[in-house]
Order: C-alpha cells, then structure tokens, then sequence
C-alpha cells in the first residue's frame, strides 16, 4: 500500500507541475488555499431584529435565535459548536456555551433577556442595546480547517425605571410661548439655552430611547428659581410641574444630565470671565493684561503704569471678547474705593463706557469678579510697601533701611540649605519664595509644587523637643544677603545660641509672624506634609500653609 | 459490588472483530451498517472524573510544618468563588517524605500501627483523609538531607556502616549517604521492597514521584563516594531497575533534569537526554519540578518534552514558590505578579499535554500555591480540569437496534480525547488493563450480560483535536435471544470481574458501575 500510495502522490506532483506550466505559460490565476480548505455555510437567524421588552409579560418568549449546521467533513472531525451572546457595548465578558446536543435554537423570555441585559451586561433601564448572537463551529482532525462562524445582532431596548437622559432635549411651558423650543448640546451632558423667557412655567421636554419624557424639579412642584444649579428629575411627558419664571427677561437655562441639575438665571446676573485686559488711550501699550492674583483666582489685579485719559476693560471668556467691564455711572475712578461696576456688550463700549484716569502714573487695579467691584488706586491712595529696619552685617550698615516688596525668602532646613548657583549664602533658592501680591504690597504668596520637608540642624537644641535637628523647618526674610537680616518667625519661645522653637500649623491654620533680628529668627514654622501654598500677610502678620 | 455477584453468563466476545482505525468517511456500503442506528454521545465538559494519572494533585508532607488541621482547612479553602473543598478539583494527594520519616527505626514503617512518631500519625492522617475524599495517594521519597534540619536518612543506616558526606543547613548538620554506597543501597532497597508490598497497589497509589536521589530528591546535584561521576550510569541503572521491579502496578516517574545524576543543578549535560531515555525505555514517566521558571524549565526542558508528548505521562510541577521567593525574583523571570506565574505553569503543563498539575502546600496557607491557584488563578484551575487532562467520549457510536441470535454485529464508534493530556493505556504497569467494550447490558439492572472488546481501539491513541473511528464486528454466539441495552466502557481489565476503570465523559445516563448506555436492542 506504501509503495503505491507513493506513486500515486508522485504522479500527482508530476501533472500538477505540468498543469502549472501549462497554465502559468497563458494566464495568471490566483491561488488561494485559504479558501480552499474552507466551507462557510453556518447562518444564524433571529426571530426579530429589534425588540422592545415588555415588562408585563415576562414569562413570554421575547426572542428566539436559530441557526444551521455547519458543514460536516466526515468522520475524521470532530465538530464544536460554541454559541455565544455579548452586548458591543458592554465590558462584560461574553456568555458562552458549547452546543453538543445538536439543539441549534435558542429561545429568551422579556425576562430573562432584561435580567441578562441589566444585571449582567449593565444596561441601563429604558435603555436599547445591541445584543449580539455568535455561533461558531471549530473542527478537529487531521487537517486545518477554517471555523465556520456566523453572527446576528438584535437591538434590544429594556424596561423599567426612567434615566435622566436625553437624546434630544427641549425647552417648554408657559414661559417659553408658541411651543418646545430644542436645545443644543454645549459639551457633554449639558445643554444651554439662552434667550428671552416669558413670565410663567418652564419645563424641559425630552426625547430618550424613543420615550418622550420630561425633566422636573425634584419636588415635582411648581419651584420658583433661584439663579442656582436646582435638583431635578424626570417624569412622564404628563408631568405639569415646572420652573416659575416671575418676569420676562433675557435668561439663560442650563441643564446638566451629568448633575441632574436645572440653572435659570438671568443674563444680566452672569459674570462671566477667563482674562481682563485694559484700552483706551489711558493703556500706554497693547494687551495690558488684569490678571487673576495667587492668593484668590476670583480677583483679578493690575499695578503699572497708566496714562492720562480713556480706560476701557474688555473680558474675554471661553476665546470670545463680548462684553466689557464699565462704571455704573460716569467716568470717575473713585480713587481707592471699591466700587460696584456693571458690564456692556462690547459692540456699546466705544460709546461712553469707560473710566477717566486722570493723571500719569503707576495705577493699581483690583477686580473682585463676585462680589463685583472694582477699586482703582492712584499713586495718591494705593498703599505703601512696608519697610523694615535691621543691622545689615554684609554691607556693615546699622541700621539698614528697606522696603519689603517684589519676594520673602524661604529659609531653614526644609530645603537642606541648598542655594541657586548664583545665591551667595546657603539656603536660598529662587523656586522658595514668596511673591509679592499685585493686588495687596502686603501679601507674599508661595503657589507651586509641594514644598520639601528634608531635615536640617536647628542653631541649637528645640526646647521642646530636645532635637539639635528636625524636619521642614523655616522662617521668612525680607533679603536673601544671609540669613542674619529681618526675619518673621514663629511665636514659638527661641533664644539664640541657646534653644531654638518651633510651630507646627496644620494644612489651612492661620499663624502669627513675628518679625524682627532678633530671637525670633530661630522661632521657626515646621512646613505642613502636603503643603504647597504659603501665604505671609507683614500687615496682618499672620502666615497660613495649605494645599491647593 | 451486588452486579457481580450474579453468576454472569459472561462470554467475553473477543475479537472476532475486526476492529482498527478506519480510514474515516469511505465506510458505509457494508448493508449490515445500513441498518444501525447512529447514536450522538454529547460530551461532559466540566463534570472531574477520578481518571488514574490524571488531574490536579495536592501536596501534603510529614513535617511538622503540616498543619494538624489540614483537612479541615483544604475542606474550606478560601477562593474567589467562596469557600470551597480542594479535593473536589483534585485527583490524587502527594505525600513528601524523607525517608527516615518512613522509617524511623529498622523494620518499623509508618504505616504500622505500632509506629507512633509524629510523621507516622501525620501519615495515617492523611491516607485516612485521601480514602473520605476518594483521593489515590502519590509518594516523593528523599534520602537526601541537604537544605534539610534534620536528617532523611534512617541513623541506622550510619551505623550500620554507609558511607556519606555532611552538609549544614542554616545551623544544623546533616548526613547524607552516597548513592552508590553499597551499604546505604542495601537498606534502602530492603526499605523500598517493604514500601511497595504495601503500596504497590493500583487502587491506593496513583504514581510514584521522586526516589530520593540527589538534592531534594530530584535527582540532580549527585555527589558520590568517588568524588567524580564515574558511578552515574551504574547507580541509575539500579534504582531504574529496582523501581521498575517492586512498582510493577504502579506507573513510576522521574525527574526529566537536564543535570540528570551528575554533581550540577542547572548545567547542560551532555548525557543527560540519553539517560533519561533510557529510563523511559525501560518504563518509566516524567515529571518537573521546574514548570513555569524560565530558567530551569527552558529550551532543553521544553525540546526534550516535545519529544515525550503521548508517550509517556508528564507530571508538571511549579517550581516558583509564593512564601519562599520575592516579587522581585519573579519580577524577574517576567511575571508581573503571583496569577502572572500561575498563567506560566499552566502554559507550561499545557505545552507539555501534561497529565497532573500541583497544589503545592505551605502551612501558611494564604501564602501557598494552592491558595494563590484558587484565588489568583481560579480560572484556571477549572480550565485544567475541562481541557487540559484527558477526558474521553465516543461522540459517535453506529450500533444495530435488532439482530438475530448468532449472528454478526458491526459497530462504527468514533472517539475524542477533550483534553490536552493524552491516557497513557500504553505504559508499561497498564499493559492490556483498560480496553474499549461494548456490552450487552440487562435493561432492569444495568448489569453487563455479554461484553465485547475493540482491542484496537486503544485510549492512548486518542490525541486532542484528532477524532479516531473504529469499525468492529463481533459475533453474537451464545447470546441468548431477548431485550438488552448496548452499553460502552472503558474497563479495567486488571480486575475480576472487569469493572469501568476510566471514566467515559458524557452527560449521557450511565449504570451504577459506570457503563454508558447508548440504546435498547433486541437479539430475535
């Protein structure tokens, strides 16, 4: 049998390579064995393709899903039926079972496909879902043979509670007029109108799944607004419960599915702003910026130099420059006040919306975006900077005279008395210091990367401790010559050269400074973990560590 | 037990068949196949079957690191799906011993009653425990003490004369003897033969593991009394040939080391491979203790095993141990984490088609491999016992529903092998113990009546993915006309009567014994 099975293999081989040249001498033909060694006839079939649970009739069959045998090479293979089911969105493994029985259907009740769908495969209620039907057949033998695969999918929509969500979402109610006004989609999950309301109801209709809903205060009652983010929630389009809106006015209504929130406020309450720059011909350069100051973000602050004449503040917010901030009344700055101040469109403020600032000088300008008020300080009433006097033993002048401005410096062991390269003295990095406010001379403010806690040696043993070293430890000096200059300490007890002292604040806690040459230079903080905001008020003389 | 007591007209029909592998789908034109009918047998894929040599193994030892409450915990191991009971994914219990655990003084075993040392109550212990469960035991000797606290071997032996070397363990020594020592030979072979009077029994012992030789009995790191190698060949060819003759029931394995005798742990020796052949040759199984570590389970591991694949059985033992070595170390060996090495020994025993995996024992339990397998790698766990160990069924079986009385039957049955590891029926200790049978069955008892063997039909030949059909005839002579049912077993020949002796995976209905049935047939 050997020997002939040989020869038939090599007469095989023989005519297949004639047959080759023969062919390959007038045309080209494509070889593909892949398909070859295939026969892909397995098709599966669902009773629908799309369905709709229905929560009254759960034990009623929903779905059946059949399909066809795959193809049977014979005896020397082994056929595997694996049928399985997944949902193209959900991250849950797919169910799977092998088909031995030769069973080829299967059949779901509203049930059991919404218990499979919600609670294994996640999805929501009231929600329509892709369910896909898989049925594969693998083939063992002697040879490879490509499975046979064949694959369905249904959309499939589930009952029960209500989502707050929405497809599309609408504005209505009395307050809205002829009819539901569609609301557009702002960024995800929150949905902006903004135009004129009448005085009356407000509801938001909704469009989810093919259900027409509508969204209400949590209440489900009538609920006056309040310019605030309000609970809500969602009913049947039946609902009549609804926002009051007490007068017709130009508002804006935000909804927010990811909150579950409803906003309605109006227009003229919205103060909106990213960046502040000043114009006019009181701005002796372009692009004179009011920036946001480190202590408070909300305010906004501004100390240069002005020029005599027209000073316009222009907002922009999200890249866009629509309004402006004016006076309320007239063109006085009110030199040193904090005064209320409105805002205008842009396209009005050429008009005679601006301030008058009356004389060359350096100006200082601060903004406080929510209590809304601006205070514009002359060189006359804006305050001056602190100065402090000590023995300057570098310089050998005592006493030595000098304002505290522009930075403190951090100093102790927190850093491990490391120096910049350029600094005389050990324990003097530029990345430690306190800058000065732009809208107070006497706040410095520290914001930036966690402040290091390392460990130094204390001028002499802690009193209470009794560690001649510690951790994160530091005073504050008004120069970085050395370290025997003005200096703001701790209230801890210290006495030079013979016990040292120290406060520990927590996150948050507001500590009193002492200043001085003296004792106090070894009365030191211990910085915070997590620390990475310092705030030092000369004025108050008060210091607060915090995180933010 | 009550079946067999019934006087059997049982008429074992051997061959007049005519059984062998069909060429598969040109049968069909024979008129006396026309009239069968085809029977699907739907294959069980996830039901355990206690198969001989086959399945996960879970280690014990005789130390005092075994816990006294060792049952009670592997009965409520903790896993990610809850408490569960170990034995109930295992086969077979590995018991580790050294030998003078075994044999605490002369003649005195543990398995005697009047052998009350700890080890010995330990030992009664747990066979006691692996018979509840319906575990067969499995045994790794060691009459090798190094990186042990105390000794392996019996102080008997030194007295009596052997010769050996010390060694220190932390700040204990102990004495090893060499393996060539004639005198230490003479004691442990009058030991073994003691050993396997009483254990030498199929229906207790499912394998023999490691014999003691070498470091931890792995047969590796040799040192002998002639300080070069020279006793090598010699020494294996002895305990090759002693094992093989006093565990002439017992499947005996040993360790595939590519250091296999000589005086190293990890090198590359030449001779290696031909020594191990040898002993498979003669009889013998593999096993590993090294799975799942690329270091010492690499290319000559993974080369040398390829070749042994459906020839021998292959037991995979994990060599990482979670109480013992570092994340770093397993860092290391690129796993990320504890399931990351679980997934390598799997890969490993999978790679392999190997028959028995471990559950490896650490008195601390949430540190052992049997915790770290059951909450880091569950999964897997069950995916071994459905796919990785064999499991059997005939998918397909053509079998007449009428015949007449003397005369000739044909029956086409095909079979398919689920999982990876194949049934080693070919081994030596199995030589003709389980054959495919067809019977005719009692239909009110389910007792077989009449039984007919396919001697070509063999288990080992079954190899995952390749389905093998059998066509046999078998005369009807001496059966008595009547109503029966056809049933088909894999029996167990080595008893009388034969009884199914590997389980046939089906989720079709079966008799008390373990027949299969396939379908009532009448002789006229």
């Amino acid at each position: 049998m050997k020997v002939i099975d040989a020869m038939k293999k090599i007469i095989i081989i023989l005519s297949a390579i004639v047959a080759a040249a023969a062919i390959s001498g007038c045309q080209r033909h494509e070889i593909d064995n892949t398909r070859s060694k295939s026969n892909l006839v397995m098709q599966i079939t669902p009773s629908a393709t799309s369905v709709v649970l229905d929560e009254k009739h759960p034990d009623a069959v929903a779905l059946t899903v059949t399909w066809t045998p795959a193809h049977d090479y014979g005896d020397d293979y082994i056929m595997t039926y694996e049928y399985s089911m997944d949902v193209t969105t959900s991250k849950s493994t797919p169910v799977k079972e092998y088909e031995d029985d030769g069973v080829f259907t299967r059949s779901y009740t509203h049930g059991e496909l919404q218990h499979m769908l919600t609670d294994y495969f996640g999805v929501s209620t009231r929600k329509r879902c892709l369910l896909r039907f898989t049925v594969s057949c693998t083939y063992g033998g002697p040879r490879v043979v490509i499975p046979d695969m064949s694959s369905v999918i249904v959309s499939v929509k589930t009952y029960g509670a209500r989502q707050f969500a929405a497809d599309n979402v609408f504005i209505g109610g009395s307050a809205v007029g002829s009819g539901p006004i569609e609301v557009t989609p702002k960024s995800s999950g929150i949905y902006v109108y903004q135009g004129n309301l009448g005085a009356g109801n407000l509801n938001i209709p909704v469009e989810y799944e093919g259900e027409h809903n509508i969204i209400i205060p949590e209440e489900a009652a009538s609920t006056p607004i309040d310019g605030k983010a309000q609970p809500a929630t969602v009913a049947d389009s039946t609902a009549t419960a609804g926002w009051t809106i007490p007068a017709a006015d130009n508002y804006r209504v935000t909804i927010n599915f990811n909150t579950r929130t409803v906003t309605v406020i109006p227009t003229s309450e919205i103060f909106e702003v990213d960046r502040i720059f000043l114009a006019g011909s009181a701005a002796p350069k372009d692009s004179l910026e009011v920036v946001p100051t480190l202590e408070e973000p909300s305010v906004y602050a501004f100390y240069d130099d002005l020029k005599a004449g027209e000073l316009y503040m222009t907002v922009e917010y999200e890249k866009a420059t629509n309004f402006a901030i004016v006076p309320e009344e007239g063109h006085d700055i009110a030199d040193g006040a904090a005064v209320a101040f409105s805002q205008a469109p842009v396209k009005q403020v050429p008009g005679n919306k601006y301030w008058t600032v009356p004389a060359d000088g350096k100006y200082r300008i601060v903004i406080n975006t929510t209590a809304r008020t601006i205070a514009i300080c002359s060189p006359a009433t804006d305050l001056p900077n602190k100065t402090v006097s000590y023995n300057n033993t570098v310089d050998k002048i005592n006493p030595y005279t000098q304002e505290v401005k522009d930075l403190l410096w951090m100093w102790g062991g927190f850093n491990a008395a490391e120096k910049d390269p350029d600094q005389a003295k050990a324990g003097f990095q530029a990345k430690y210091t306190l800058k000065q406010s732009l809208a107070n001379p006497y706040v410095f403010v520290y914001y930036g990367d966690p402040l290091p806690r390392k460990s130094g040696n204390y001028n002499s043993k802690n009193q209470e401790t009794g560690a001649t070293s510690g951790p994160a430890w530091l005073t504050f000096l008004v120069s970085n010559i050395e370290n025997n200059v003005y200096a703001y300490g701790s209230t801890a007890s210290a006495k030079r050269n013979n016990y040292t002292g120290t406060v520990e604040p927590a996150l948050g806690e507001t500590s009193t400074i002492v200043g001085g040459q003296g004792d106090n230079r070894y009365a030191y903080f211990v910085i915070p973990v997590d620390c990475n905001y310092v705030e030092v008020n000369i004025d108050a003389m008060t210091v607060v560590f915090d995180k933010r | 037990m009550k079946l067999w007591k019934v006087p059997l007209a049982f008429a074992v029909l051997a061959a007049a068949s005519c059984g062998g592998k069909d060429s598969g789908g040109g049968e069909g034109t024979d008129p006396a196949a026309a009239e069968n009918t085809v029977v699907s047998v739907a294959p069980d894929r996830n039901t355990l079957y206690r198969n001989p040599f086959n399945g996960w193994v879970i280690y014990s030892g005789l130390g005092d690191g075994l816990s006294d409450n060792f049952w009670q915990e592997y009965d409520n191991m903790d896993s990610s799906i809850g408490k569960v009971k170990v034995s109930d994914y295992a086969n077979a219990l590995l018991i580790r011993s050294y030998w003078s655990q075994a044999e605490p003084e002369e003649g005195l075993y543990f398995w005697d009653e009047a052998c009350q040392t700890k080890p010995a109550r330990r030992f009664r212990m747990l066979r006691e425990g692996a018979r509840e469960r319906g575990l067969k035991l499995i045994f790794q000797l060691r009459a090798d003490s190094r990186d042990l606290h105390e000794n392996a071997c019996p102080a008997y032996v030194r007295t009596k004369g052997a010769k050996g070397f010390e060694s220190t363990t932390g700040l204990t020594k102990v004495w090893t003897p060499y393996p060539d020592d004639p005198v230490f030979q003479k004691c442990y072979e009058k030991f073994l033969r003691a050993f396997a009077k009483e254990f030498n029994n199929p229906d207790e012992l499912d394998w023999m593991g490691s014999w003691g030789i070498g470091k931890w009995g792995e047969y590796h790191t040799c040192i002998y009394s002639t300080g070069d190698m020279t006793p090598r060949e010699p020494v294996f060819d002895y305990f090759t040939d002693l094992f093989l003759e006093i565990f002439d029931k017992i499947p005996v394995c040993i360790n595939f080391h590519k250091s296999l005798g000589t005086g190293s742990g990890d090198a590359v020796d030449p001779d290696s491979q031909r020594i191990v052949q040898r002993g498979i040759n003669k009889g013998l199984c593999l096993t590993s203790g090294a799975f799942g570590m690329h270091a010492y389970y690499g290319s000559w591991e993974k080369g040398f095993i390829h070749t042994q694949r459906y020839k021998v059985p292959i037991h995979a033992e994990g060599g990482w141990v979670r109480g013992s070595h570092s994340l770093s170390a397993i860092n290391n060996d690129g796993y990320a984490d504890w399931a990351a090495v679980r997934r390598g020994e799997f890969d490993d025993a999978r790679d392999a088609c190997a028959n028995t995996m471990d559950f490896r024992y650490n008195s601390n339990i949430g540190v052992s491999e049997t915790w770290s397998w059951f909450n880091e790698a569950f999964d897997l766990v069950e995916e071994a016992i459905r796919t990785q160990f064999y499991r059997l069924y005939p998918d397909r079986v053509n079998i007449p529903e009428k015949v007449s009385a003397g005369g000739m039957v044909e029956i086409k049955h095909r079979w398919i092998n689920l999982g990876w590891a194949y049934c080693p029926t070919n081994i030596k200790p199995w030589k003709d113990r389980f054959k495919v049978a067809f019977g005719l069955l009692d239909p009110s008892t389910g007792a077989p009546v009449h039984c007919f063997f396919d001697e070509a039909a063999k288990p080992c030949d079954w190899h995952r993915g390749e389905p093998v059909s059998y066509t046999s005839k078998f005369s009807l002579d001496g059966v008595k006309p009547g109503q029966y049912e056809w049933g088909v077993a894999i029996l167990d020949c080595s008893k009388t009567p034969n009884v199914p002796g590997i389980h046939i995976a089906t989720t079709r209905s079966k008799t008390a014994d373990g027949w299969v049935k396939l379908l009532p047939v009448t002789i006229e």
